[in-house]
């Protein structure tokens, strides 16, 4: 995707200047990477993702490692558990870590999942539009009509082993309908530009229109849609973990470690704060390189470079 | 305007009639009516089949569909599986104190969320702005369970320490209720942890969109000739950029809502209160389809209902969209 010289680069060129036109990319890459809260957000996400996916070096522990001699300790430094550990003994900050790995996995799937599946439902009904688009738009609002967590919990109830896939999956059969609006009303404003209706009177198949010419212009929103809702698949996937109807035991998730965490929480205060900390941070840099992916895209406050 | 408020109750009615099709059939693909009580030594092959007779579990899904639909328009949701209980006193006793509950958190939420937006909106990139700004991020990344459960060590700590229980962090009133004004007292101290919790997301949602809209109206004209005129600034702010700024909001908490119901099923589970949220967790705990597909029934027709209450509030408030 370059863009057209403009009267500015012409005249650098008559002047002998080499200047390089930049393409639309290049200058959201730029603009995001002036970003500083979503800079700094977008380093310590990586520092947690890392640290999720290496776990087995991070910690002596297993996550399942109990030893009863030094069941509830509270959080010390010198003592190796950062976090404390639980009444059967097992290093809390071994369990948050491990919980994370979790945690991200659910909702990294989710993003993916939704994202595809909510933009092929709002690309085709941007395109098609007529029946076609009022049979899947309303169909959209009937799954928004339904209440969300409720749907979520039946399902699991009642299909669930508890696994992190299959929560993912079952997350992701609700969590798309944002994105298919999203890309709906996107393409229902692309389908009437110029580019795309040459592109159609070319005889470009619709699914090439559709894959060439309409998403590339479309790719912004929903990428930074993607990334809102690895957020909101984190707070559901905890919310439904902490009530029992999310990943099970034994595999640890941050909600539940603060579920299995509330009985003794007034006293053993660090086995309910630390995996909610966790969950906040993650969510918060998530939300701010989503606000620096947004302003990023917004052109209207870019400076014309 | 009569025409618009009559297409959209019909649409809304046909949206109703396809609910009550996806509730029940897809409940009824995912959960066998009887599940969990085949597998219960105590239940003997007479009462089983009882209980199978009694909610037409021969029949075809589309005749028991029949029945369904019948029992809920004549019997208010007939009774649950395994006891023969009617749904409906409990149900409904239950949407009562959820929708206090509710009301009274949006409500909170909405109060805040104008505070906050106007002075953002007003002093945009002061320090209350920035801090109001980082406020809500947060308010978008906390789980409220987690949230609540802290308001919870908070409150036990501080009655451990003063002695002076200030407030309660379970159940909807005291066992020895007071009379008079000091019912409504331990009703507030039941309630406003629970409102705390559940207004979270709410105010950071509505409070950022309100500065937004607050700064759109602040530059435009109408604005601009009230100053003009030489009208006060509090006189500006509240009657001309405050009113036309907080017309919008009203989609929003409506779109919002179903969000902070979903919510009350975590908050009033934390809580113990007897509303929709535990009455949901109890029946898909129990396995019940029954109540559960009442409950979902009632949601749904809720959040049917307010929909449609805000495109026509929207509609009268907004002249544009009279015609």
């Amino acid at each position: 995707m370059t863009i057209e010289p403009t009267a500015a680069t012409l005249i650098a060129e008559r002047e002998g200047l080499n200047v390089k036109p930049r393409s639309q990319w290049q200058l959201f890459i730029k603009r995001f990477l002036r970003h500083r809260v979503a800079m700094v957000s977008l380093v310590i996400l990586i520092a947690i993702v890392l640290a999720a996916l290496n776990a087995e070096r991070l910690t002596p522990y297993p996550f399942d490692g109990m030893n009863l001699k030094d069941s509830n300790l509270a959080p010390t430094v010198e003592g190796g558990h950062f976090f404390g550990t639980d009444k059967l003994g097992r290093d809390y900050f071994t369990r948050v870590v491990y919980g994370t790995r979790t945690t991200i996995f659910v909702a990294i799937v989710v993003a993916l999942i939704s994202t595809l599946f909510g933009t092929l439902v709002g690309a085709v009904a941007g395109y098609a539009g007529g029946w076609i688009d009022n049979a899947l738009m309303r169909f959209t609002d009937l799954v928004i009509i339904l209440p969300g967590l409720a749907l979520l919990m039946i399902m699991i109830a009642f299909l669930g082993e508890g696994s992190p896939l299959q929560v993912a999956l079952i997350l992701s059969s609700l969590l798309w309908t944002l994105i298919a609006r999203i890309v709906r009303a996107q393409f229902l404003s692309l389908r009437r530009r110029e580019f795309v209706e040459a592109a159609i009177l070319a005889g470009a198949s619709p699914w090439r229109v559709i894959w060439r010419h309409m998403l590339p212009n479309a790719l912004g929103p929903i990428i930074v849609n993607a990334t809102l809702t690895i957020s909101t698949a984190i707070l559901i996937e905890s919310a439904l973990s902490f009530i029992g109807f999310g990943v099970k035991p034994p595999t640890p998730a941050l909600g539940q470690l603060i579920s299995a965490g509330r009985g003794s929480m007034s006293t053993q205060w660090w086995l309910v704060t630390f995996p909610g900390l966790m969950i906040i941070t993650i969510c918060l840099t998530i939300n701010f390189i989503g606000d620096g992916l947004r302003d990023a895209l917004d052109a209207r406050q870019a400076q014309r470079s | 305007m009569l025409r618009l408020i009559v297409n959209r109750v019909f649409f809304s009615l046909f949206v109703l009639l396809a609910a009550t099709a996806v509730i029940f059939f897809g409940v009824s693909a995912i959960g066998d009516p009887l599940g969990e009580l085949r597998n219960d030594s105590n239940i003997s092959a007479e009462s089983l089949q009882r209980l199978i007779d009694r909610k037409h579990l021969d029949d075809p899904l589309v005749v028991q569909y029949g029945y369904w639909l019948k029992d809920m328009a004549t019997a208010q949701f007939g009774t649950d599986m395994k006891f023969d209980r009617p749904i409906w006193p409990e149900l409904s006793r239950a949407l009562l104190n959820t929708v206090q509950l509710v009301v009274l958190a949006e409500l909170f939420a909405i109060a805040m969320a104008i505070g906050i937006g106007v002075l953002a909106g007003r002093f945009q990139y002061s320090i209350f702005d920035y801090g109001t700004t980082i406020g809500s991020f947060i308010g978008y990344s906390i789980p409220i369970f987690w949230f609540a459960l802290i308001l919870q060590i908070v409150a036990v700590n501080f009655y451990q320490v003063t002695g002076i229980r200030a407030v309660y962090i379970s159940g909807l009133s005291s066992v020895d209720v007071p009379q008079g004004w000091g019912f409504y007292v331990d009703r507030a101290q039941h309630l406003i942890l629970p409102i705390i919790a559940l207004s979270v997301t709410s105010i950071a949602t509505y409070s950022r969109y309100l500065r937004a809209s607050m700064l759109e109206v602040i530059n435009s004209d109408y604005v601009r000739t009230a100053r003009a005129k030489g009208l006060s600034e509090r006189v500006v702010t509240l009657r001309h950029a405050l009113r036309n700024a907080a017309l919008p909001l009203a989609t929003v908490v409506g779109v919002n809502l179903g969000t902070v119901f979903g919510g009350t099923i975590i908050i009033e589970t934390i809580f113990s209160m007897p509303g929709m949220g535990l009455y949901f967790f109890n029946a898909l705990t129990t396995r019940d389809i029954y109540p559960l597909m009442a409950w979902l029934m009632v949601t749904a027709t809720m959040a049917l209902t307010l929909n449609l209450i805000t495109d026509i509030v929207y509609g009268l408030l907004d002249p544009r969209l009279r015609a």
